[in-house]
């Protein structure tokens, strides 16, 4: 009786400090970074102020918080579902940059059907195309063992090349007579739509949310989201256990492209309406940054994507009233993720040093001493 | 405790690296203080405004324009995409009066925002002016390549002249026709190469190309590249040919190669909308006579003699007088 209230006490305890070492990073992270902003010869507090102003201060700000969140949840869960299966989807850029094509083409065309099919079929473009961009990879990894971290992001560069060709003339993709290589607009009936009149607050959020909410039911209550545990934990039990583990890394790899292209396709669809040459600048990576911070969890990942999104949408506010360079964002996300791995390190140097004392005191009981 | 040392010098070239990464920044601050009826501009760029190039250059034009025209400026640098519409909506909510876009792919956002503030006032480098609060500069790039072409005909034995773009993009097609014009004046049937690099910054790439047009017996290197240009001319300077510079007096890069210079900065497109000298409502080009020492003009080395210098300018006098007409990428 006693050593199970002990135990869920443990379990309580493993909990808390799961959502804690986020918190705590990102405290950190605040920290330092209020000293790089006083050392640049700003006020941090005013700094600060003028981040969380342009973040949360208004309607626009929030709006813009929901804008630059919105590829950040998409692509940290185009991430963190792989990590689950322990696997690396490297390649966020190269699906998004796929995904927005083939969504732009399904958006430009006009077809005789109601608007919020063509959107849906659009939508649908932009996973399928993700998902064909990670084909490759997936099959290589699954079958022939050759590791999806280089392939994929190898094909991240080919995928920005190949874009940029589908925008040059004599492709018709190209929207001619234009100063900056470009699609034609896509179709009013295809975009998603705005969510708040006057900003660019757009559908693409809530797709993000309820992916991300039905992502986590997937990985909790059905059998894909079992199995996709299992080859994580430990593919050979997993295979002991009957499970088809070349398969399901398949499978979940697919997956994983098919929501890195949704997260192309939504910029394209909700935030730009064009596809533009180089429109993806290192949210692909951002999105993997986050799903380190949250560990793949769909449901934190919202939650990481917002507070990512709230630093970029607030950096622009803060450089125009500070003068502090907007990438700053950059540097508190990035230092945010370098307090996650090492206090993760941190606790398990603590573990082992326990598990080693404990280990310690058996044998000296054993050897009688 | 012997682990502690370590650790604090690891943190401290850490700190030292962000810090020499955005120290820079806090010195260029805007100015603070709001004067009384002074015009606040804020500029928007697509890269940093240290390349030594396009970003550099038209963050030069806009320092020109407080010092000359007394605006207050401000500007944001890597601007994507997908931050494009949000940072002129921050800007025009923060109450400038003139807020500029650098660079053709920010029409679509800029139209958007100046439809929404119609009493704010817009301006587009490498575009059009979609709006009637909104005017638009273009670099003409043609004239430029005629002058380079015109030049080049002049000095080359091999009857062989080669032009780099970074990409083939409306802008870069203009240069490739006044290229053209310009070699074919000499009446002498010298063969005018084209080609596009695609990249605008990949000095090896640069330099390999213009290896290649120097094997295949080029000896006139013109460009339309940003920092790639460095590698380009470097390779007719190792190789003994010549090359002429863009934007601005290039012999640095190459002394022994550098034979003239079309000048001409992108910085004049953001000088002229900062400063006001833009008819609301309509896009102009920047070229021969754009009034103020920010048009298109020949710069030259002392390695172009003086009778060719002198025929060069000649022709620089038709272009202004109009004698001569080669077309324009838009009315002005």
């Amino acid at each position: 009786m006693n050593e199970r209230i002990k135990n869920v006490l443990r379990g309580f305890r493993g909990i808390v400090l799961l959502g804690a070492r986020p918190i705590l990073a990102i405290i950190l992270a605040l920290t330092v970074s209020a000293v790089l902003i006083w050392a640049a010869g700003a006020n941090p507090i005013k700094a600060y102020a003028a981040l969380l102003e342009g973040s949360f201060g208004s309607v626009a700000a929030l709006a813009n918080t929901a804008v630059r969140a919105t590829p950040l949840i998409l692509g940290g869960l185009a991430v963190g579902l792989g990590f689950k299966a322990g696997l690396w989807n490297i390649g966020g850029e190269g699906q998004m940059y796929l995904g927005a094509a083939t969504a732009t083409v399904v958006g430009i065309i006009p077809l005789p059907i109601p608007t919020w099919l063509h959107l849906l079929l659009a939508v649908v473009a932009g996973f399928a195309g993700g998902a064909l961009w990670i084909l490759t990879p997936a099959f290589l990894r699954a079958y022939r063992g050759v590791s999806e971290v280089v392939s994929t992001l190898m094909l991240n560069y080919v995928a920005g090349y190949f874009i940029s060709w589908l925008l040059h003339e004599p492709s018709p993709l190209a929207e001619t007579g234009t100063f900056f290589p470009m699609s034609p607009s896509i179709l009013p009936g295809a975009r998603l739509p705005i969510l708040v009149k006057g900003t660019s607050m757009h559908g693409g959020l809530i797709l993000a949310i309820v992916l991300g909410v039905i992502l986590y039911f997937i990985l909790r209550h059905t059998t894909f989201g079992f199995r996709t545990r299992m080859v994580g934990g430990n593919p050979e039990t997993a295979r002991y256990a009957g499970v088809d583990v070349k398969r399901q890394m398949f499978r979940v790899l697919l997956v994983c492209g098919g929501i890195g292209g949704l997260a192309g396709a939504s910029e394209v669809l909700g935030l730009k309406w064009r596809l533009f040459d180089y429109f993806v600048s290192g949210v692909g990576y951002e999105g993997l940054a986050l799903a380190i911070l949250v560990n793949g969890n769909p449901l934190s990942m919202i939650i990481g994507g917002i507070f990512f999104g709230s630093l970029k949408a607030g950096a622009n506010k803060m450089q125009i009233v500070t003068g502090i360079e907007a990438s700053m964002a950059l540097v508190i996300q990035a230092l945010t993720v370098l307090f996650v791995i090492a206090i993760g390190f941190g606790e398990r140097a603590l573990l082992d040093r326990e598990q080693q004392k404990k280990s310690h005191a058996e044998e000296s009981i054993a050897n009688g001493y | 405790m012997k682990k502690y040392p370590k650790i604090v010098l690891a943190g401290l070239i850490l700190l030292a690296l962000i810090l020499s990464a955005c120290g820079p920044s806090a010195t260029e601050a805007p100015p603070a203080a709001p004067v009384e009826e002074t015009k606040k501009v804020a500029a928007v760029f697509p890269g940093v405004i240290t390349d030594q190039s396009w970003n550099q250059f038209g963050y030069e034009g806009l320092v020109k324009a407080e010092e000359e025209c007394g605006v207050e400026i401000a500007y944001s640098e890597d601007v994507f995409q997908d931050e494009q519409l949000e940072v002129f909506r921050n800007y025009a909510a923060e109450g400038y009066d003139i807020i500029i876009a650098h660079g053709g792919e920010y029409a679509d956002s800029l139209d958007t925002v100046a439809k929404e503030y119609p009493d704010l006032y817009f301006g587009l480098t490498s575009g059009e002016a979609t709006t009637t609060n909104m005017s638009a500069t273009i670099l003409s790039y043609r004239q430029m390549a005629y002058l380079a072409g015109v030049l080049a005909c002049k000095m080359t034995e091999t009857n062989h002249v080669a032009y780099v773009l970074g990409e083939i993009l409306p802008t870069g097609d203009h240069g490739v026709e006044g290229w053209e014009l310009g070699v074919a004046t000499c009446g002498k049937d010298t063969k005018a190469t084209s080609m596009a690099l695609g990249s605008w910054s990949d000095v090896a790439k640069a330099r390999e190309a213009g290896l290649t047009l120097i094997a295949e017996d080029a000896d006139v290197l013109y460009h339309l590249l940003d920092t790639a240009d460095a590698g380009l001319i470097s390779a007719a300077e190792d190789e003994g040919v010549w090359a002429i510079g863009l934007y601005r007096d290039s012999s640095s890069l190459g002394p022994n190669a550098i034979i003239g210079s079309t000048l001409g900065s992108p910085g004049a497109m953001i000088y002229e909308l900062a400063c006001e000298h833009v008819e609301r409502g309509k896009t102009v080009p920047i070229y021969v006579n754009t009034p103020g020492g920010v048009g298109v003009s020949m710069h030259f080395t002392d390695l172009t003699p003086d009778d060719i210098q002198q025929e060069v300018n000649d022709v620089f006098e038709q272009l202004k007088s109009g004698e001569l007409d080669i077309g324009l990428e838009v009315e002005p």
